[in-house]
């Protein structure tokens, strides 16, 4: 028996410490991050069996009044594309006026959200997209209002990515108005992300939007992330606590986007 | 192990709780969901210590980080510990009433998660507060429905 458990635990921590990433392992890994997804979705099949069943006996009106609203909010949607267009066109003679650097345009692919996983600790999605998509570590998340997230681990046709909401994530920021730059950190809490390094005298106000400031290059610039939520300055502390609720729904919605980087498109 | 008669019934209701723990739940519920394989895990070794033990309390322990992401081996160090306690008293701990079983079960399930909460934070996951314990309190309440089920079981398909 004691042989046996020194052993067992052996092997344990020599899995956490010594393989943890190590290359070797990658096949195995991607193998049971895949064989997790099947699990994941196995579990939500009768939950989703019950959501499709709704969905199919929704009576008519509902339909109708649903198909009405997604019409306005197309049309809406198309004007403001146009509007864009415009903007873009205008931005990249700015830009070449400037002689500024390249813009990077970024192209979406759409993946399902399988499931949270079961860490509790840890705020995670199982996504259906995986390497054989093309996805990578580090890849940024959107849902349908603003940044969800990173992928952090891929397999081949499922992968997991961390929410901006976990404790461990961070994500650098600029406040839309005025253009000052903070770090939204995770608090491990679905709802609230704290922005670090916010002097006093700094100009924030509650209801400003923040986006990623794209310094870091990991993340592209200028997706919304959070709105400020309060702001506590404390008499005697140079920096201010500053609180903001992230825009994405992080626990709703069934599908989520990812960002692919194309090649730079010189100004556009 | 693997020959010896009904070896089945205790891989499936394994399988059948790691599936349980899988099945998604609202997010402000997250907390509070039982450790299911733990459960079973610990039910298994309490009625047939020659037979299970340490060896399965890692494979299970491995099988729950795998699901849920976390490093793998944090979860199996913990329950091969608790499964090493149980293996030396069970001869007291099934002398217990369903009360104290319970409340014995809350504590190895609370161990296993304290022993993982720590070797997470070496490799640089966080744990915000002590809420990492609070599935031991929610295990612990189905300790006993549990032991009843897994019992009628073993009993049903004979596994000695």
């Amino acid at each position: 028996m004691g042989w046996r458990a020194t052993l067992a635990i052996g092997c344990c921590l020599l899995l956490l410490f010594y393989f943890r990433d190590h290359p070797a392992l990658e096949a195995p890994r991607q193998f049971t991050l895949d064989t997790a997804a099947i699990v994941y979705r196995v579990a939500a099949a009768p939950k989703s069996a019950f959501v499709g069943l709704g969905d199919f006996f929704q009576s008519h009106s509902t339909l109708r009044s649903e198909k009405e609203r997604l019409e306005q909010e197309n049309l809406v949607l198309k004007g403001q594309t146009q509007k864009l267009a415009a903007v873009l066109a205008e931005n990249g003679r700015y830009r070449a006026l400037l002689r500024s650097a390249e813009t990077l345009e970024r192209e979406v692919m759409v993946a399902e959200i399988i499931a949270m996983t079961a860490a509790r600790s840890r705020h995670e999605l199982v996504i259906d997209k995986g390497t054989a998509d093309a996805v990578h570590v580090g890849q940024p998340l959107l849902g349908a209002d603003g940044l969800m997230g990173q992928v952090v681990r891929v397999g081949q046709y499922s992968s997991h990515a961390l929410l901006i909401t976990d404790a461990t994530h961070a994500v650098p920021v600029q406040v839309l108005r005025s253009g000052v730059r903070g770090l939204a950190e995770g608090t491990g809490e679905l709802n609230r992300l704290v922005v670090r390094h916010i002097a006093a005298t700094t100009d924030i106000e509650e209801g400003d939007i923040l986006v990623t400031s794209g310094l870091g290059g990991l993340f592209p610039a200028g997706y919304p992330v959070a709105t400020v939520k309060t702001i506590v300055k404390q008499p005697g502390s140079s920096f201010s606590q500053v609180m903001a609720v992230p825009i994405a729904s992080l626990d709703r919605g069934r599908h989520v986007m990812l960002a692919i980087e194309l090649a730079p498109s010189g100004s556009q | 192990m693997f020959a010896e008669r009904g070896s089945w019934v205790i891989f499936a209701s394994i399988f059948v709780a790691l599936f349980i723990v899988a099945i998604p739940v609202p997010v402000s519920w997250r907390g509070f969901v039982p450790d299911w394989s733990l459960l079973v895990l610990f039910y298994w070794v309490l009625a047939l210590p020659g037979r299970v033990g340490v060896l399965l309390a890692c494979v299970v322990g491995v099988l729950t980080d795998l699901l849920d992401g976390s490093p793998v081996g944090a979860t199996a160090v913990g329950s091969v510990l608790a499964v090493l306690v149980i293996l030396v008293s069970y001869q007291r701990i099934r002398q217990f009433d369903g009360l104290k079983q319970s409340l014995v079960m809350g504590l190895l399930i609370s161990l296993v998660h304290l022993i993982e909460q720590r070797l997470e934070t070496f490799l640089g996951w966080q744990h915000v507060g002590t809420d990492f314990l609070l599935p031991a309190a929610t295990s612990l309440l189905f300790w006993v429905p549990v032991r009843n089920c897994l019992r009628s079981l073993r009993r049903y398909y004979e596994v000695q």
